[in-house]
């Protein structure tokens, strides 16, 4: 689901190049005049000043930009950092509130180690900083689907580039030639990297990564385009560069989604031994382009490497495991309600015993108190038994949220709980989708270092929040906060088991 | 509005009537507010100066609780032991406000005070040396209270006086004019100003209508119910003037005074047949009517000694009875002994059984202020003057 | 809260904190000569125990304003509050001897006893309204969130009736238009007061009538109008189902109106009593 489209048709500041100018720049040329009369004004000349910035993450936009002269620095202005409930630590009397807090442990293995974003570089995780220069496209993501613009730049020098609209943008994709100079520059400078983040990839010694970076196909795909289905033959490996696609599976009861997958993901490695069914369906919900490399020319190369193949092996016996336990739970009967209720596999949940609740709130009040005054929780949703589930992140089949978020912070664990890792920009687009209203957007001010003038300066962020339980203490704040013991913070598995123990039937004979 | 708005500033608002109020009654000096109680009868005279008795101890700015000089301003309570040990100190007097309570309401007596208080230290009396007090008195009824000493010690009546009730009373007493009579109690024992106090008995009022003193059948004059030598100079006196002798500054005043001086002014050494009468009138005043109820020695000298009768004003020394109280009753209810009763000895006095019949059965009270007082008013009973033992006439 | 089993240990500690103190009562009023009073020390022990107790309880609504604070769970303060709020009044008892003399002294007693009896109450009203809610209002809603709720319901019940509108440029059928009619009229006359609570409606107060009603509006129109009135029978259930819950809520909510206001008010009669009782306080 892509954000909504602006109506604007011509770019309101800049120059506009008349065709006659457009077509001194060599990939117009195969775009007709005419077109570009239509079109005037949906291309313009751009100028900024050293120190000037372009465009800020979380903005709105739907332009891309073509670097004419000079470099600029791509940042993210946003504290690597999530939102931590705390409580002040003085005495017996503590309160809680949230913090921004920095994950102080190191990731995990395979864990990527740069965020992807819209420009044709990614930023390293611990030092979100890039560069990019002449011949460079960046917003493309933007410009194509509308979704907000996922890091700040600034113009590192004097320099010139062009502002191009959606339409235009899709003409020149069309160009061969334009296609082959932004590919090659991917090729050239981000496909490493982005290989490297896939675990089977990433102690690749330098030769075979460069014979794979040649031999990688860069595909494209339209939006509702399926990739691959379920139970298809598994063929190939892709890695995505632009746009989303939806990753579903199909079980008796529905489908759930599995992720939504964006820039830097990738999907389908057991597709690299040609062995085994694919297990989800790849579908695009926008305009998709990503890395495809064959079975057929990964063979080859792993035949020379045989710790890859076993690497391979590995995942796949893992990923087989993993999603025959899954179908299992699935199957069984009592959770046939949980299913069409999005509950299946929650860890952990919110329920309100509704025959002790007052509706008192207190539990809202808590969780404000402990949340600077922004309530995650809403006393409002399903009603199981004389339970209500409470608005606290669903872990819904469809994760509506995941969808668009432009550096991909928000995602989908195997637990399949959903997090919303550290460098989220706060742009908003999570809690616009959720059709629960569960994500919160929550404002912090914190001192950034102006890393231009090494000035402090006070900075007003967001970050998305989402209810989890108030990981970090022992009870959630409602459940410390409710007087009549009408909240509880439940492993649905284990609390409703016990309700349901002894239910069998003895065999007839 | 929420129901939490709504209730929160009810309460706001709650607090802020109640302090007001207070604070209003506080600042127009209306304490009567904090009273827990109405003030006895007795007490409302105060009305609602709650400073007449919560005067405070002086130093403390604070407190004002009832202090035992304030109850002094009005009431004396004099001091029961002044060695006695209260709360573990000795010589230390309780407050009143412990045992007379006040704020009860209209209709209570802060004077009765109930029996705890008195049996706090008497159920288990401890004394220093020894004491012929009983140790251990918890209420009046059965065994735990003691006989009344007088009839436990089966006391004697040790006046030096001669009287048989039983004469008195019979049915045929020749009365003042020669026709017989019967006396009543009344006729000789009444009560005093207070109408509870049996007052002695008076020769004058009480005896002398039967008992006369007349010693010559020329005059009217009885002699006076004094002293021999009184007696003497009056038959002289009398005598002479009956004689025809001139008496100077003669006055038919009785007076203690006046028969002194009379005693001093009587014309002595007159002729030999004057004195013989004289004589003899005395000796007859002395040997049949003196000797009728006194004890007197030496009869036979010119001035004889009469005993002093020492009646005692008061058998029980430490409580009160009150006969006006008991007016619905007959003398011989309680002093059932008396029609046969001959001997002075005789102690007439009720004992305990006789008081339970009606103070044991719950029929009248029964507790210790009943009878008893903590405050000792011995001091405070009036009798004429004339009558209090000890004070012998010259 | 609901007193279930989790409550079992508080009532077998009161009891017998209860049943301590009353024989400790009963021997102090056996053994003083002037009999039980608030001004003898055992007296000021209970009075003493009785403040402590009724300070903690109101204590609570402090507590409530800051949820997070780390000074016990909110369900400690709760429990604490209902027994030994009631440990306090069998204190009060104790103190006063079981009898109240004087015009602060009674009316003090009488706002406690309210305070203490609205208390009770409200206890009984949890045992039995959440789950009178839960069964009798499937749909319900978020109190605060009534009014957008109603604005809702108006609102799509105005879409429902207004997609039934001639259509400018259609051949307009006297059915159809007499269809709109009534329903517009029904909507402007009826509905919409009803669903605002403007007035009472006789009509659709109660599920029998506008049953009725909605059955009548079918036959008199036009098939197509058909699923219209279904959805708005179906608001007017559920604006009944919503009056049924402000109700309850109320019930469930009012009694506070009566405790918290006259608990304020005993706390500041309470030392008003305390401080000129210990002034005037003779006999000791």
């Amino acid at each position: 689901m892509s954000a909504t489209q602006p109506a604007v048709r011509r770019i309101a500041t800049g120059d506009v190049l008349t065709p006659q100018e457009l077509k001194e720049f060599p990939f117009f040329k195969i775009v007709s005049e005419k077109l570009l009369e239509k079109n005037l004004g949906a291309v313009v000349r751009r100028r900024f000043r050293k120190g000037e910035i372009i465009c800020r993450e979380g903005e709105q936009g739907s332009t891309a930009f073509y670097i004419l002269n000079g470099s600029v620095d791509v940042f993210l202005g946003a504290s690597i950092s999530r939102v931590e409930t705390r409580s002040e630590t003085k005495g017996w009397f503590r309160k809680m509130k949230s913090l921004l807090v920095r994950d102080s442990q190191p990731p995990p293995t395979g864990f990527r180690q740069s965020i992807p974003i819209d420009a044709p570089v990614d930023l390293p995780v611990d030092n979100p900083v890039g560069k990019l220069g002449k011949g460079d496209l960046f917003g493309e993501m933007t410009c194509l689907n509308f979704y907000p613009r996922s890091a700040t730049v600034r113009a590192a020098e004097d320099c010139e580039m062009l502002e191009i609209l959606r339409n235009v943008l899709q003409m020149l994709q069309k160009d061969k030639e334009f296609k082959a100079m932004v590919d090659k520059v991917y090729r050239e400078r981000t496909l490493d990297n982005h290989l490297r983040s896939v675990p089977v990839f990433r102690d690749l010694p330098a030769d075979f990564m460069a014979h794979l970076k040649s031999k990688v196909q860069l595909v494209q795909f339209d939006a509702d385009q399926v990739i691959c289905k379920q139970g298809d033959p598994a063929d190939s490996f892709y890695l995505m560069r632009i746009g989303h696609v939806k990753l579903s599976q199909n079980y008796p009861g529905g489908d759930i989604v599995v992720a939504y997958l964006s820039r830097g993901n990738f999907f389908g490695e057991i597709g690299l031994l040609g062995r085994g069914e694919r297990t989800a369906t790849c579908t695009a919900l926008d305009h998709v382009e990503a890395v495809k490399i064959p079975k057929a020319d990964f063979d080859l190369m792993v035949s020379r490497f045989p710790t890859i193949r076993m690497e391979l092996e590995q995942i796949a016996g893992r990923r087989i495991v993993a999603n025959q336990r899954q179908s299992e739970q699935l199957k069984s009967v009592f959770l046939t309600d949980f299913l069409s209720q999005s509950l299946m596999q929650a860890q952990n949940l919110l329920v309100l015993d509704l025959s002790k609740c007052t509706r008192c709130d207190d539990c809202v009040r808590a969780c404000s108190s402990a949340h600077d005054g922004i309530s995650r929780l809403i006393r409002e949703g399903v009603k199981y038994d004389k339970y209500l589930i409470a608005t606290a992140c669903r872990q819904c089949l469809d994760p509506l949220c995941m969808i668009g978020c432009p550096v991909g912070s928000i995602q989908r664990l195997d637990s399949l709980e959903v997090m919303i890792k550290d460098w989220c920009i706060g742009c908003g687009l999570c809690a616009k989708n959720c059709p629960y209203g569960n994500i919160t957007m929550h404002e912090f001010t914190h001192v950034q270092v102006d890393t231009e003038t090494g000035q402090t300066k006070e900075v007003v962020g967001k970050k998305a929040t989402v209810c989890d339980f108030c990981k970090e203490h022992a009870e959630p704040s409602c459940v410390y906060a409710c007087p009549h013991d009408a909240a509880h913070r439940v492993e649905p598995m284990k609390f409703f088991d016990q309700e349901l123990v002894g239910i069998t039937f003895p065999d007839p004979k | 509005m929420t129901t939490k708005t709504l209730m929160n500033r009810l309460s706001v608002a709650a607090a802020a009537v109640a302090a007001v109020w207070i604070l209003a009654l506080t600042i127009i000096g209306r304490n009567d507010v904090f009273s827990p109680g109405p003030l006895s009868r007795e007490h409302s005279v105060i009305g609602g100066q709650c400073q007449s008795c919560h005067t405070g101890a002086g130093a403390a700015l604070f407190l004002r609780n009832v202090t035992n000089a304030a109850c002094e301003k009005c009431h004396a309570g004099p001091v029961h032991h002044q060695n006695q040990v209260y709360e573990g100190r000795q010589g230390v007097q309780p407050p009143c406000a412990g045992c007379h309570l006040e704020h009860q309401g209209e209709t209570a007596r802060p004077a009765l005070v109930v029996d705890g208080h008195c049996t706090q230290c008497h159920r288990s009396l401890e004394v220093a040396g020894s004491t012929t007090f009983a140790k251990t008195v918890t209420s009046f009824s059965g065994d735990h209270h003691p006989e009344f000493r007088v009839i436990a010690e089966r006391r004697r009546d040790s006046s030096a006086i001669k009287l048989n009730h039983q004469i008195h009373l019979r049915a045929d007493l020749p009365g003042p004019d020669g026709r017989p009579v019967q006396m009543q109690c009344t006729d000789c024992h009444r009560l005093g100003k207070d109408g509870s106090t049996m007052m002695p008995v008076e020769f004058e009022r009480d005896c002398q209508s039967c008992h006369s003193l007349a010693f010559d059948p020329r005059s009217p004059e009885q002699a006076p119910h004094e002293d021999p030598q009184l007696v003497e100079a009056f038959v002289r006196v009398e005598l002479a003037r009956l004689a025809g002798r001139k008496i100077e500054n003669r006055t038919s005043v009785r007076s203690l005074a006046a028969l002194r001086q009379m005693l001093s002014d009587a014309p002595r050494n007159l002729p030999e047949t004057l004195e013989r009468q004289i004589t003899s009138a005395n000796r007859l005043l002395l040997q049949t009517r003196c000797s009728e109820c006194h004890m007197i020695s030496n009869l036979s000298s010119p001035i004889p000694v009469v005993e002093t009768p020492n009646i005692p004003l008061q058998w029980f020394k430490h409580s009160h009875f009150g006969h006006a109280q008991h007016r619905m009753l007959q003398c011989a209810s309680c002093h059932a002994d008396v029609k046969n009763s001959s001997q002075t000895e005789d102690v007439l006095l009720p004992g305990k059984t006789t008081c339970l019949h009606c103070h044991g059965s719950g029929a009248a009270s029964a507790d210790c202020v009943t009878c008893h007082t903590y405050h000792d008013k011995t001091g405070t009973i009036v009798y004429p003057a004339s009558l209090v033992p000890g004070q012998v006439r010259p | 809260m609901i007193i279930d089993s989790n409550n079992r240990p508080c009532i077998w500690g009161i009891f017998a904190v209860g049943s301590g103190r009353a024989v400790g009562y009963a021997l102090y009023a056996m053994n003083s000569p002037n009999g039980p009073s608030g001004g003898s020390w055992p007296g000021l022990l209970f009075g003493t125990v009785a403040i402590g107790l009724m300070v903690f309880a109101a204590l609570l609504g402090a507590r409530r304003k800051y949820p997070t604070l780390h000074v016990g769970r909110m369900q400690f303060w709760m429990r604490g509050h209902l027994w030994l709020g009631l440990l306090s009044f069998l204190m009060v008892l104790f103190h006063s001897g079981f009898r109240v003399n004087g015009t602060l002294n009674t009316v003090l007693f009488v706002l406690f006893t309210l305070v203490i009896v609205s208390g009770l109450v409200g206890t009984l009203l949890q045992q039995i309204l959440p789950r009178l809610m839960m069964e009798q209002i499937p749909t319900e809603v978020v109190f605060d969130q009534a009014d957008k709720f109603i604005d809702q319901l108006v609102s799509k019940a105005q879409q429902r009736v207004e997609s039934l509108a001639p259509k400018a440029g259609k051949t307009d059928t006297e059915p159809d238009n007499r269809t709109y009619e009534h329903i517009k009229r029904f909507y402007t006359d009826e509905l919409t007061p009803f669903l605002r609570g403007q007035k009472p409606s006789r009509l659709l107060s109660t599920e029998l009538r506008s049953d009725a009603v909605f059955s009548q509006l079918r036959k008199i129109t036009a098939p197509p109008a058909h699923p219209v009135i279904e959805d708005l029978r179906t608001m007017v259930r559920q604006r009944r189902d919503l009056t049924r819950q402000m109700r309850l809520h109320h019930i469930l909510h009012n009694w506070l109106l009566i405790h918290a206001p006259l608990s304020a008010a005993v706390l500041v009669l309470t030392v008003a009593h305390v401080v000129m009782s210990l002034r005037f306080l003779s006999g000791q």
